[in-house]
């Protein structure tokens, strides 16, 4: 395919082992990301989505198959990828400015700058006065915005981002989108989003991947939509609904009800 | 702790709950009163006084207790017992739960003997620290010791295992080394374990010290108490449980000053690992 691609997954199959018996996770995926563009990879609970991110990661290896990322092989975790989980992984015993500034005391930034650097970050995501609260003294929308800025610290070029707004409420989560369409913007960083909201992945993606079982791409779309976007307002589009149906078709003549996930 | 919180920012500035302050305080008074009125006047009853002494008796030991220093003295020593048990059993448990804790198959073949010596009654143990450590001072603080170490030892265990995986991973794709996981999470994960069992041992300690007076002593709080009762001096015995009861209400202040301390960033230590 493309060229440029940042991220290439080759023949991916991943098999997990549950009390003896082996799950296939995901089947044979092969997928490129090219470099500077905003995927979103969409599908139902369970079809392997998460683990093709903790893949991509490098938290989990491929049980065959291969990925790179920039030309070299994904062994492990790498400074220039940033992950937002689906849950957040603030540090309870942190306040917010030092769960911000950890990425860069992790790299030995001194003190002086990575406080800078956090506080202007902090800002960004508009958390400015809680730099001193508690992960605990937190809601969710904020705890959400300082992982963000956790994440953004360190500059990364590849974002993977795993539901990072789904426990939010609907108002919160359009904002959360807008704000990140806003910092992703112009900045050349490549992000892969996975989400099982069909609407939010259309409002944000240049391209969406649709998932069926065990990885499977039933779909891939490019979404010729046009940037700046803004969520909101972007879904009123009759070009938004007429993807929309297709992609739901595809979804929906993949989707067999099986075994409920684990 | 957050049932807490909420009244006490809901109850800020209105005239009304402060109204429900003062109430409150003044049922407690009117309570005590008629508590000790009720008490005097029962012990006026043929007999009772023997049984249950009296207010008035109480009152007058303690003042003759205060007066000839018997108070201080025999105080001073339960407190000297039960700081310095607490002290070296709480250093004891995080040392040996940060040395046993990351070593799981240490752990595991450690287990059932750690979970057998844990629930031994510590009462019963105090014959043999007789035997051990004699009649003084020490055997009192050992006994505190063993009782204040296995709930902060069992606390810093569970701390150093159940870190969240997740915090772990997040650490480890920042980039983090093993040593910086060590460091940056796993031990302040497990310290703050350790808190809550020091906090959740300051009680026992008292206890501790308390037990190991009453079965062999000549001196503390807890050798008033039972010297009181073997002379049949019912005033004695209440006189002292009441300087007890002061005392185990200050450190229960203590344990209070230490949550206020902690609770905003203290994570919440999953116990699975403590019998019972």
């Amino acid at each position: 395919m493309s060229t440029n691609a940042l991220v290439r997954i080759e023949a991916v199959r991943r098999v997990f082992f549950r009390r003896d018996t082996e799950q296939l996770a995901l089947d044979a995926v092969s997928l490129e990301i090219a470099s500077g563009s905003f995927v979103c990879i969409v599908g139902p609970s369970g079809c392997g989505k998460s683990t093709l991110l903790n893949m991509i990661a490098g938290l989990i290896a491929p049980t065959s198959g291969r990925i790179t990322n920039a030309g070299t092989l994904v062994d492990g975790p790498r400074l220039n990828v940033g992950y937002l989980t689906q849950k957040d992984t603030l540090l309870p015993w942190r306040d917010v400015l030092r769960n911000v500034e950890m990425p860069l005391e992790i790299r030995k930034v001194p003190t002086a700058e990575r406080v800078r650097k956090a506080r202007d970050l902090i800002e960004v995501v508009g958390l400015r006065g809680r730099e001193r609260a508690y992960p605990r003294e937190l809601s969710g929308g904020m705890a959400r915005r300082a992982s963000l800025a956790r994440l953004l610290i360190a500059d990364p070029d590849l974002l993977l981002l795993d539901e990072p707004f789904s426990a939010l409420d609907a108002q919160l989560r359009q904002e959360m989108q807008n704000e990140l369409l806003r910092l992703w913007g112009g900045s050349g960083k490549t992000v892969i989003f996975v989400t099982h909201d069909l609407e939010e992945a259309i409002a944000l993606g240049d391209r969406v991947v649709v998932l069926g079982e065990r990885g499977r791409i039933v779909r891939d779309e490019q979404i010729g939509l046009e940037r700046p976007r803004d969520v909101v307002a972007i879904r009123r589009r009759p070009e938004f609904h007429a993807i929309e149906a297709r992609l739901w078709d595809a979804l929906a003549a993949h989707y067999r009800p099986g075994p409920a996930p684990s | 702790m957050s049932a807490a919180t909420v009244t006490a920012s809901a109850s800020q500035g209105k005239p009304r709950d402060a109204a429900r302050r003062l109430r409150i305080y003044g049922w407690r008074l009117a309570l005590f009163v008629a508590g000790i009125a009720l008490w005097q006047a029962a012990s006026l009853l043929k007999g009772a006084a023997f049984y249950i002494s009296s207010p008035s008796a109480i009152w007058a030991r303690e003042t003759q207790w205060f007066a000839d220093g018997t108070l201080l003295f025999h105080t001073t020593i339960t407190i000297e017992e039960t700081v310095a048990g607490f002290a070296l059993g709480a250093v004891a448990g995080i040392a040996a739960g940060f040395i046993i804790g990351p070593q799981r198959d240490v752990g595991e073949v450690l287990d059932p003997f750690i979970i057998a010596l844990y629930s031994i009654p510590k009462v019963a143990l105090a014959p043999l620290f007789i035997v051990w450590f004699g009649i003084g001072i020490w055997m009192k603080i050992i006994l505190a010791m063993v009782t204040v170490f296995f709930i902060v030892f069992f606390n810093t265990v569970a701390g150093v295992r159940n870190v969240d995986p997740d915090l772990v991973n997040a650490v480890w794709l920042m980039g983090g080394s093993s040593r910086e996981i060590l460091f940056k999470v796993i031990v302040p994960h497990a310290l703050s374990a350790a808190i809550t069992g020091v906090r959740i041992a300051i009680p026992y300690a008292l206890i501790g010290a308390i037990v190991g007076e009453l079965i062999a002593s000549n001196r503390g709080i807890g050798y008033l108490v039972s010297s009181a009762a073997s002379q049949f001096d019912t005033a004695g015995v209440f006189a002292a449980l009441i300087v007890l009861t002061v005392l185990a209400t200050v450190l229960n202040s203590l344990v209070n000053v230490v949550d206020r301390r902690t609770s905003r960033w203290k994570v919440d230590a999953d116990l699975s690992l403590r019998p019972n």
